[in-house]
Order: C-alpha cells, then structure tokens, then sequence
C-alpha cells in the first residue's frame, strides 16, 4: 500500500478517543483490517501512550568520575564573572554582563537548543537541550551571576531537567554552560544565560 | 483553535516574536519532552542513536514555523499527546530512513511479515477446533477434504462480518494481542466488552458452520 494511503495521525488519535464520525470510523476499520502497518502503528502508539509519564532514562555509560577532581581543582573557574571595581577600565566594565568563557573560547561548540540564553524561564522545572557532539558525557552547569555553580550534572543524554530541590529565585540571572567530555572537555556550548519569571 | 490544545502549544502557535517563540518553546519542551524521548527510546539503538533521534524531532517540529505543530490546529482530532505520539513516531522513522535508508532485502514490511505468518481464517479455525471437528482420521483424504471444506465456509464467515469484527479478530488472533490491549487499541476502556464480543463472535461463527452442516464445532 502506498504510503499516503496510510491513516493520518489525526485518524489515528480520533480513532483511539472514539472522536470520529461514524463514517470515519468505518472508514478508519476498514484500513486497519486490510493493513497490517497501520495495525502495528496503532498498537505501538497504545503501547508509548500508555507507558508511565516519568520513563526512567537508559542506563547511562559508565560514568567516568576522573573529572571531578578537574573540576574541583579547577573551581570551574572556566567562568568567571568580573566584578566591577571603581579602577577597572572600561574594558572591563563592559565584561559584567557577561561571564568570561576563558580557555574554552575557541573550542567546538555544542549548539543550543532550549532555553535559548537571554530567555525568561519559570523557576522550576527548565529543560536544558543541546545538540549531542561525540562524547561520553555532557556537564551541565547553573551558576548564579557571581559565577558559583548551583548545581551540575554529569549525564549522557542531550537533555537535562533542574530537579526541583534547585531553587532558583524569581527574577533573579543565572548562567548555565555544558561541555561535553571525552578524555577532556572536547566542545562546549559557551555561555549561556537565563532569567527567572517573577512570580 | 481547537480547545484540546494544550496551553504551551497555543502559546508557541500565536507567539508574535521570536522572543516569546524561544519563551513559548521553552515551555512546550518541559511539557513534552519525556515523550520525545520515550518515542525516541522506543524505537531502539543506543544513547547517541536514541539522543539523535530526538534532535532530529525537535529540529523537524521547529521547522516552517512549527508548521507540523499547526497541523494540530487545523484537523486535529482525539487527545494531543496521542496525536504527538503518531507524528513524533513517524520522525523517528524518518530519521532512521534518512541516516540508513529503507531497509530492504532481509528485513520485510509489516504488511509483508503479517503475510508470512498464518492467516485469520486459519487461526480462527484452531479457535473453532475445526480439524478435530472434521473427524479423528488425520490421515485420510476424507479428513483432509472436510477440513477444507470447513475453513472454506469460515472463510465466508469470515468475509461476511462487519468490518470492525472482523478487526478485533485480526488483532486478538493474528496480531496476537492480549485482550486489555485490543480494548485499548479500539478505543474501549474496559476489557471485559471486549472479551464478551470476542465470544460472541466465536458464538456467531461456529452457527455460520452449523448452517452448512457443521453441529459440532465447540472444542
């Protein structure tokens, strides 16, 4: 059967929530008996709709624990936020607004996908998505506009939710980077900022 | 707009800049993106793969203005999150076809694996007990010409239910599905109605039988 003779997803949908006509319901059947794809298709999306909300994530690779000491001894101080001072000059003045990317300026970037820097976000709940690059493993980062990390994650996914135990005040501008780790941090995506919606 | 929107979809569809678009993404990402990833995962391969895959939907559902997205607004029908399921699967597998191509040669179409497994007709009929019907004599032509016989007049019963009985035959016998799971795939909350038609169904095929001379077709 040719592929735009399939059912539509909307067929599908309305099929499942018994929102169709009966005609389209008819008409619905009568494909589903005579295509065995759609029949799989339908079973599979009861299957994925019917799975529990929270899916637990994939078990992640061996999770290389070599980089914590780095880090520590680093003070991830790849971001650094440069306070203003009565002296400073006006170059860096101008860096206030925004945190120093230090020596991973010229590495590979990891493209960000949501929440885009500069974006009002709710005080719980964000999802970070990133572009995956060959890694390992990805490093969050969430620091407050001093640049003291709040929390950080080490994970293997390109996506990445703030547990609700961080808690990030309303209004309040906070950075968040990742790296992505191979031997080293190989990519990074920079930089970032996020603002918390007042409430 | 269809009022089974959810709200971060109505958001993002009327955002009037690209500011409250990032904003409005935002939102219908922490919305639904456990079910992006459980497509993702769902379709098989290893953490790159399933990470890819997921890209891959989120960069098809942002393109042409989340024109994939309209297509809720305009003709969509049931529950949102059943209907992003259908569309999000379809991604992946285009996503698979597009890094792999159409897998070809050894690996069949569903349509053409159903055809490879035995036929309804046949699968009811061990429902139906028909060849222990026919006769204990396994062996002889007469067993064997009653046999056919038999699944030719099921054959006819078959062709001659409705549409949507003969359906729920498909998915019991030759889809091999548990009932709860028929009742779902149909629509139907509870099982139990369900199991009540599968046997009235049996019930109405084994007198379809009896009429061309069967009176023993209850195993």
């Amino acid at each position: 059967m040719p592929e735009h003779a399939h059912l539509s997803p909307a067929e599908i949908a309305g099929y499942l929530a018994q929102d169709l006509t009966p005609g389209a319901r008819s008409h619905v059947e009568a494909h589903l008996d005579a295509c065995a794809e759609c029949r799989d298709e339908l079973v599979e999306v009861v299957h994925l709709t019917d799975a529990p909300a929270e899916v637990a994530r994939p078990a992640s690779r061996r999770r290389r624990q070599w980089w914590i000491p780095v880090a520590i001894a680093a003070g991830l101080t790849a971001v650094m936020v440069a306070r203003p001072r009565p002296s400073s000059t006006p170059a860096a003045t101008q860096s206030v607004e925004r945190p120093a990317v230090g020596p991973t300026e010229s590495m590979p970037r990891i493209g960000i996908i949501a929440p885009a820097s500069g974006l009002e976000v709710h005080a719980s709940g964000v999802v970070f998505t990133w572009h995956g690059r060959s890694a390992d493993t990805y490093r969050i980062t969430v620091l407050t506009e001093d640049g003291a990390p709040i929390w950080t994650r080490e994970t293997s996914d390109t996506t990445e939710t703030l547990p609700s135990k961080v808690v990030l005040e309303a209004g309040r501008r906070y950075f968040w980077r990742v790296d992505a780790v191979a031997d080293g941090v190989v990519a990074t995506s920079g930089v970032n900022t996020l603002v918390v919606k007042q409430k | 707009m269809t009022s089974r929107s959810p709200t971060s979809l109505e958001n993002l569809l009327v955002a009037s800049n690209q500011h409250l678009r990032e904003l409005a993404w935002a939102e219908f990402l922490r919305d639904h993106s456990d079910l992006f990833l459980r497509v993702a995962r769902s379709m098989g391969g290893d953490n790159d793969a399933v990470m890819d895959r997921y890209a891959f939907v989120l960069d098809a559902l942002r393109g042409d203005d989340f024109q994939r997205l309209r297509v809720w607004v305009s003709g969509g029908r049931g529950e949102f999150a059943v209907w992003l399921v259908v569309v999000v699967r379809r991604l992946c597998l285009d996503q698979r076809r597009q890094r792999y191509g159409r897998q070809q040669g050894a690996t069949a179409s569903s349509n053409e694996q159903h055809a490879q497994r035995r036929q309804l007709v046949d699968l009811v009929g061990d429902e139906l007990a028909l060849a222990r019907v026919a006769g204990n004599d396994a062996e002889s032509p007469e067993h064997l010409l009653r046999v056919a016989e038999l699944r030719t007049a099921l054959l006819h019963a078959l062709d001659a239910l409705p549409t949507s009985d003969r359906l729920l035959l498909r998915l019991r016998f030759e889809d091999e599905l548990s009932v709860p799971t028929v009742a779902r795939a149909i629509g139907v909350e509870s099982p139990f109605p369900v199991y009540r038609r599968l046997e009235n169904l049996l019930r109405v095929l084994r007198q379809a039988l009896e009429r061309v001379g069967v009176h023993d077709s209850s195993p």
